[in-house]
């Protein structure tokens, strides 16, 4: 049973909320999906919504940082938001910290972090 | 021999707590003492029943249930627990006191029971030493977790800032609870900055720098940014000889200026609305 | 009884895995973080098991040791074998590709951690987590 994140499109930046847990396939279809969208041409920047994802382990991490180093080199932002507290605990103890990668409490404070970036450049 | 000495606890039961009565009426120790003054009769009176039904059977369970209740309510209730020593000191003397009497002629069986008696009691004792011990044991985890609770508040200062202000020793206990209280605070109140203050730190070595630095990381993950501030000269110098990475954590020497960063990253701006200092606003004191 | 065993052969019984553990931890009475790094140590370690031995088990049971209840996870594969168990527990290194983070990681995670490896024959991992 493979899962579906979904990935929306407001204005120019990408959503996608990560439901659930998700098996190692579904997460290399999730990044590949993602990097596709984002290459269209006119995307602005990518938020990926993790507040309903209870594990986080280091496959999980080694995507979102593959995805981030990946849109860096497109010129595209991307934000990590909604992380919860335990989820933030494990990494942190685990010693995968997401050094770089840009966080935003939710998905609201995301999309104004992103259009905030825009306005600067 | 051991049926003996039952036969003689059960017959003389009237007696023994009558002695125990009367000795305890002017006791130095349990006249003060709240709360046993009333039930005294029955003290006694349920502790030479548990130790009888514990002789008949061999067991402690009884005396344990008895005593080891009676030192956990004493503990509860911050009582001291030399009361109920005495009590089972007392229910000694008069054993004794009524063998002596029974056996007036018999020195070697006055002895034999009594000796049987007392390692009865002094069991009564050990169990008293050790419920003590266990219940103060609980009371003090307790403590020490409501203490945790209270020395780590999260206040929020203004719209999406937050005041973390550690007083005390960190150590790693402590330091999961604080992680704990922070990042719930900071998704509660869907904070965005979060100043720690750690003026209050007696002591800052690696292994809280290490604690410091975990918790700033978390934070970050979830998407807050953290200002520490008040840092003394010797934890600067620390963090420097350790060779303690701190590059990415931001990092200001007192708590004004930290807020003024904060305030700054909020688009806020501290400014003195007309002039002079509270004196003169308020028109008092001139 | 809360003990658990599931079979590890490929990527769906890893999320099994550690959603049985998170159910177990759950029931002793865990705390949510507890659970989570449990989860996520599982699923370290399960990866680990599909990865370089493809198949394998693991359990989980509750346990009990002076008065102190925890969890146990018993993870245990007849693969090769780990050649340089120090290397591995090392932080970045990884013969997988991965962020070398598995081991070390979920080691971290839990209060103890034992790795009996033997080349040829397999590796049995032995955590702990007490109950806070």
């Amino acid at each position: 049973m493979h899962q579906q994140v979904p990935i929306l499109k407001i204005d120019d930046f990408w959503i996608a909320s990560v439901q659930g847990s998700l098996h190692d396939q579904d997460v290399i279809e999730f990044k590949q999906a993602l990097l596709s969208k984002i290459m269209q041409p006119k995307s602005r920047g990518l938020i990926i919504d993790l507040t309903v994802l209870d594990v986080v382990d280091s496959f999980v991490t080694k995507t979102l940082i593959d995805i981030r180093g990946l849109a860096k080199l497109m010129g595209i932002p991307v934000i990590i938001a909604g992380m919860s507290p335990a989820v933030a605990i494990t990494l942190v103890e685990m010693g995968l910290s997401l050094e770089g990668v840009d966080t935003a409490l939710n998905l609201q404070k995301g999309l104004d972090k992103l259009r905030n970036a825009g306005k600067e450049r | 021999m051991e049926q003996e000495i039952v036969e003689f606890w059960a017959d003389s039961r009237d007696e023994i707590i009558g002695k125990c009565i009367k000795l305890s009426v002017n006791d130095a120790i349990l006249e003060p003492g709240e709360g046993y003054q009333g039930n005294r009769e029955l003290l006694f009176d349920s502790l030479w029943n548990a130790l009888l039904g514990d002789m008949q059977a061999g067991t402690w369970a009884k005396t344990e249930e008895l005593v080891g209740g009676l030192a956990r309510e004493a503990i509860r209730y911050g009582r001291d627990v030399e009361p109920i020593q005495r009590i089972i000191e007392i229910l000694m003397e008069s054993s004794h006191e009524a063998a002596k009497a029974q056996y007036q002629e018999d020195p070697g069986k006055v002895s034999m029971i009594t000796g049987h008696i007392r390692e009865y009691l002094d069991k009564a004792m050990i169990i008293l030493a050790k419920s003590t011990i266990k219940a103060q044991a609980e009371v003090i985890k307790k403590q020490k977790d409501y203490l945790l609770e209270l020395s780590t508040p999260v206040m929020p200062l203004l719209d999406g800032i937050l005041v973390l202000p550690l007083i005390g020793t960190i150590d790693t206990r402590r330091a999961r609870q604080i992680m704990d209280n922070l990042l719930s605070g900071i998704v509660e109140a869907q904070a965005d900055t979060v100043l720690i203050d750690i003026s209050g730190v007696p002591i800052v070595d690696t292994q809280v720098a290490h604690h410091l630095m975990k918790t700033v990381q978390a934070a970050r993950l979830l998407g807050a940014r953290c200002i520490i501030v008040g840092i003394r000269p010797e934890f600067a110098q620390t963090i420097v000889k350790l060779g303690i990475d701190f590059g990415t954590i931001v990092t200001k020497n007192s708590l004004q200026a930290g807020l003024k960063l904060a305030l700054k990253w909020h688009n806020y701006e501290l400014r003195r609305v007309g002039g002079g200092g509270p004196d003169a606003s308020t028109g008092t004191n001139s | 009884m809360l003990e658990r065993e599931s079979s590890i052969e490929n990527e769906f019984d890893i999320v099994a895995a550690r959603r049985g553990a998170k159910e177990v931890a759950n029931e002793l009475g865990f705390s949510t973080v507890d659970q989570v790094r449990i989860a996520t140590a599982i699923s370290e370690l399960a990866r680990n098991v599909v990865l370089y031995a493809r198949m394998g088990s693991i359990v989980v049971r509750p346990f009990c040791e002076g008065g102190q209840q925890g969890l146990e996870i018993v993870v245990a594969d007849k693969g090769p074998g780990i050649p340089n168990v120090e290397l591995a527990m090392t932080d970045g290194y990884s013969t997988s590709g991965g962020l070398g983070a598995g081991l070390p990681g979920a080691r971290r995670l839990m209060d103890t951690f034992r790795i009996d490896s033997q080349l040829g024959q397999g590796t049995t991992i032995t955590a702990r987590k007490w109950k806070a």
